[in-house]
C-alpha cells in the first residue's frame, strides 16, 4: 500500500465501503504514514461539520403531519390507475389525436429503419464470423473448479469495532476537549453502523434458517434498541455536551451489535 | 444522523395493515425523509407537503415491498421520485407563466439556531448556499452518503445510477464543498 492508492481510497474507507481485507490495509497504512493520516483527520474533520450542519438544520415533522397522511389514508380514494382501468377505453382516447399519431408513424419508421440496419450488419458480421472460423482453431478451454466464495465472516463487524479505537485527530489548530469527543464519538458510531450493516446483511442470509421464535424475539428487542437510540440521539442533539447522553448512545449502539452478533452466529 | 433501520417486523405489521405500525415507521423516518426532501427542494412548506405525499405512497405500495430489511432505502426511492415529479410540475407551471415572472420557490433561510448549536451560523449558511450550488445529481448523493449513510448499493437502488457515477459524483461534490467552505475554516 502506497500513499497514492491509500488517499485515493481514503473516502471509502471512511464510509466503511472497502472490503475488509482492504480496509486492513489501509488501517495499517495510516498507522505509519503520518501524510495519510493527515489526511484522513482532514476528511473526518470535513465529515464532522457535514455532520454537525445536519443534525442542526434537520427538519423534525410537526405532530400534525402524521394526522395528515392518517386522514389521506382513510380519505382519498385509491390511486388514479386502478380506477381508470374500470373506464374502459375512455383512457386511450389521446391516442386518437394527429399528433400522437404522426408521433407514433414516425416512431415507427425509426424502428423499422434501425432494425432493418441491424438485420444487415449482423448478417454481414455472421457471415464474417463462419469465414474466420474456418481459418482459425480456438485453443480448447479446460474447464476450471469454480472458486468456492468464502461467506462475510461476521466477526469482522466485530473487529472493525473493537480493533479500530477511535484516536485524537492532529491538525494545525488545536482541538478543544468538546471538539476531540465529539470527533470520537462520530468515528466510534461511523464504526458502530458499519458493523450494523455487515451483521445485518449476515443475518438476512441466515434468516430462513433461524426459528422463527428467535426471530420474532430479535425483531422485538431490535426495535427496542432502536428507539433507544433514536432517543438518545434526539437528547444528544438537543443537549450536545451532555456526557450522559453520548454515554446513552454509545451504549445503545452496542447492545445493538452485541444482540446481532449473538443471532448472525449462532 | 444515518437512519438506524427499523425492526422488519414492524414493517411486515405495517405491511398486513397495521396502521399503528405504521406510525411507527413514520416517527422512525419523518425526520430523515422531510429533511432529505428539504435539501433537495429547500423550501419546508413544500418538503412536508412532498414528504406526506412519500408516505402516503408508501403505504399504499407496501404491498410491493420485497425485501423489509431494505425498506428505508424503498422509502428513500419514493421519496426521491416525488420530488423528481414535483420538479418537473414545476418546470411545466414555470414554462405556462413564463420566464420573466418572478421565482416562485423563495429560497428559505435557516431560522435560530437551536441553543448548544455547535456551527455557527454563517458557516450553517455557507454549507446550505454550497449545497444548493450542487447539480442535483451531485446534491442527491452527497446528501444520501453524508447526511443518511446509505451505501453506494442503497444509493444505487434509490437513484438507478451506477456505483461508479456515483463514486464520481460524490467525490466531485465533496470537492466542490470543500472549496467553498475551506476558506471560512482556514480564517478560523
Amino acid at each position: 500500500m502506497n500513499c497514492q492508492n491509500c488517499q485515493a481510497e481514503l473516502e471509502d474507507f471512511l464510509y466503511g465501503e472497502l472490503k475488509p481485507s482492504r480496509a486492513s490495509q489501509i488501517r495499517a497504512h495510516l498507522m505509519v504514514c503520518s501524510s495519510c493520516s493527515a489526511a484522513r483527520d482532514e476528511l473526518e474533520h470535513e465529515h464532522e461539520i457535514f455532520t454537525q450542519y445536519y443534525e442542526q438544520t434537520a427538519l423534525e415533522p410537526a405532530p400534525e403531519m402524521w394526522e395528515a397522511i392518517r386522514s389521506r389514508l382513510h380519505t382519498e380514494p385509491l390511486p388514479q390507475k386502478r380506477i381508470n382501468f374500470r373506464l374502459g377505453w375512455g383512457k386511450f382516447v389521446w391516442l386518437s389525436r394527429p399528433a400522437v399519431i404522426r408521433q407514433t408513424a414516425f416512431a415507427l419508421l425509426i424502428i423499422l429503419l434501425t432494425a432493418t440496419v441491424t438485420t444487415i450488419i449482423l448478417r454481414r458480421d455472421t457471415d464474417k464470423d463462419r469465414n474466420a472460423r474456418v481459418v482459425r482453431v480456438e485453443p480448447p478451454v479446460s474447464p476450471s473448479p469454480a472458486n468456492p466464495v468464502k461467506p462475510v465472516d461476521d466477526q469482522l463487524a466485530q473487529r472493525s469495532v473493537r480493533a479500530n479505537p477511535p484516536r485524537v485527530a492532529s491538525r494545525s489548530k488545536p482541538l478543544t476537549d468538546e471538539e476531540i469527543i465529539n470527533r470520537q464519538i462520530a468515528r466510534t458510531e461511523r464504526e458502530y453502523q458499519n458493523a450494523i450493516r455487515l451483521l445485518d446483511q449476515a443475518i438476512a442470509r441466515r434468516k430462513d434458517e433461524l426459528d422463527p421464535g428467535v426471530i420474532k424475539q430479535y425483531e422485538a428487542s431490535l426495535a427496542l434498541i432502536d428507539n433507544s437510540i433514536a432517543a438518545s440521539r434526539r437528547e444528544l442533539r438537543d443537549h450536545p455536551t451532555d456526557p450522559a447522553a453520548r454515554q446513552f448512545l454509545l451504549t445503545a449502539y452496542a447492545r445493538k451489535v452485541d444482540l446481532m452478533q449473538d443471532i448472525a452466529m449462532r | 444522523m444515518s437512519c438506524v433501520e427499523i425492526a422488519p417486523g414492524v414493517v411486515a405489521r405495517a405491511k398486513s395493515g397495521d396502521e399503528e405500525a405504521f406510525h411507527l415507521i413514520f416517527n422512525r423516518y419523518g425526520r430523515p425523509v422531510l429533511s432529505f426532501i428539504n435539501n433537495q427542494v429547500h423550501n419546508r412548506e413544500l418538503a412536508e407537503e412532498l414528504a406526506q405525499e412519500t408516505f402516503v405512497r408508501a403505504y399504499r405500495n407496501l404491498g410491493g415491498l420485497r425485501d423489509e430489511l431494505r425498506f428505508s432505502t424503498w422509502l428513500f426511492g419514493i421519496a426521491r421520485n416525488v420530488v423528481r415529479e414535483s420538479a418537473r410540475e414545476a418546470r411545466k407551471e414555470k414554462m405556462k407563466v413564463g420566464l420573466d415572472e418572478p421565482e416562485s420557490q423563495q429560497l428559505e433561510s435557516i431560522g435560530v439556531l437551536p441553543e448548544g448549536a455547535m456551527l455557527d451560523r454563517e458557516l450553517v449558511e455557507m454549507i446550505e448556499n454550497a449545497l444548493l450550488a450542487l447539480d442535483d445529481d451531485k446534491r442527491i448523493v452527497f446528501s444520501l452518503k453524508i447526511f443518511h449513510e446509505k451505501s453506494y448499493e442503497e444509493i444505487s437502488a434509490i437513484t438507478g445510477h451506477s456505483i461508479g457515477k456515483l463514486k464520481t459524483d460524490l467525490h466531485r461534490a465533496r470537492a466542490e464543498m470543500r472549496k467553498r467552505i475551506m476558506p471560512y475554516l482556514a480564517a478560523q
